[in-house]
This record gives structure tokens, sequence and C-alpha cells, in this order.
């Protein structure tokens, strides 16, 4: 899975803490979600999205492969 | 207020440490190659936890959570990890009281010995897997 988040981030002029900060999680969850490392909860996924004012499917690219 | 109080408890796990240290250090001299081993995973727990504690203490100041859903995943993983590496050192645990002690004439360790090992190492081994973790991701 990738995801769009680093690039919507920059566009709102967020740092990783301040999206932290909105999102109510540590940094390092933003970090490990901006690398496709961790594949976060559907609530998470959905408070990341309303931070980043996107949708979920905008926001998380999905490999059909598994 | 439940995140403070989370720091503050782990402040007071790591002072009850320091002082069971400092109760270890008082009887230097004395002690067996086990004692010594005892020492050593009470140190590494407290830096362990003294890590911990201080990078918590900072997310806190920045007014970050110390607490969210990767961490509990990442404590989760480390403490089962934890747990199936204590099941198999009390295996070798075992094994080596019988066997080697028997054939290579090596000392017994004693109960206390065994309670101390099977109780302060999976400690040491959570903390590494939780470092591992929170570095490498789960």
């Amino acid at each position: 899975m990738r995801t769009r988040i680093k690039e919507l981030r920059a566009r709102h002029n967020l740092t990783q803490e301040d999206l932290a900060k909105k999102v109510g999680v540590r940094r390092e969850t933003i970090v490990f979600l901006e690398k496709g490392k961790y594949n976060p909860s559907l609530q998470l996924a959905h408070d990341v999205a309303k931070a980043l004012k996107t949708s979920i499917e905008e926001l998380f690219i999905f490999n059909d492969k598994r | 207020m439940k995140d403070k109080t989370s720091v503050f408890l782990g402040i007071g796990i790591t002072v009850l440490i320091i002082a069971l240290l400092i109760t270890f250090i008082a009887k230097a001299g004395q002690q067996s190659i086990y004692e010594n081993l005892l020492y050593i995973l009470v140190t590494l727990l407290i830096i362990g936890t003294s890590i911990i504690m201080i990078k918590r203490t900072k997310d806190l100041k920045k007014g970050l959570p110390v607490k969210d859903e990767l961490i509990i995943k990442i404590a989760h993983k480390a403490g089962s990890y934890a747990y199936m590496s204590t099941m198999w050192l009390a295996v070798i645990l075992l094994w080596y009281n019988t066997y080697f002690v028997d054939n290579f004439n090596l000392p017994l360790l004693s109960t206390e010995q065994l309670i101390g090992i099977i109780v302060l190492l999976p400690g040491v081994i959570y903390l590494t897997f939780f470092f591992i973790f929170n570095k490498k991701g789960v």
C-alpha cells in the first residue's frame, strides 16, 4: 500500500508533528504511515483523511496484488 | 490526564528499579556470575524504561499523545514475542539444570537464580523487541 500523506501534508504546509497533533497520534505513526510501513485502522485512516481534507480513497493507494 | 498518569507511573517504576539496583550494588563483591547477570539485566531494564520515559515526557511537552494504536500494537507484539521467549527460556534453563550440570560439571542454578532470570530476562527481551518494532514497524 502506498500513501499520498506526504504530498498532501506538504500541500497543507503541515509538518509531521502538526499532522500528528491534529490526528492525535505520535509523530512516529505518521512516519510509518507515510512510508507505507503501517496499515492503519479504518478510524485512523478516516482521521488522517479528514485532517488533510481528502477521502480515504484519495489518500491510500492499494495494490490489488497481495 | 491519562497520558500524564502513565508517565508518572513509568517514572515510579524506574525509581523502584533504581532502588533495586542500589540494593544489588550494596552487596557487590560477594556475588556469583549469575548474580552479576541479574545486575546486568536490571541495568538494561533501567536503561530501556528510562529511554521510553524520556521519549514520552518529550512527546507530552510537545502536546503529542504518548499512546496511539501503533504503539499499542507494538507493545502487544513485543509482549507476545517475550512470552514465547520466556517459554523457551524456561525449557533451556530446565535442560541446563539437568543435562548440562550433570554432564559438563557446571554449577547448578538455585531456585532464586532461576526465578530471577525468568522474571528479568523476559523484561529485557520485551524491551528489545519493543525498540526493534518501534524502529522497523509492525
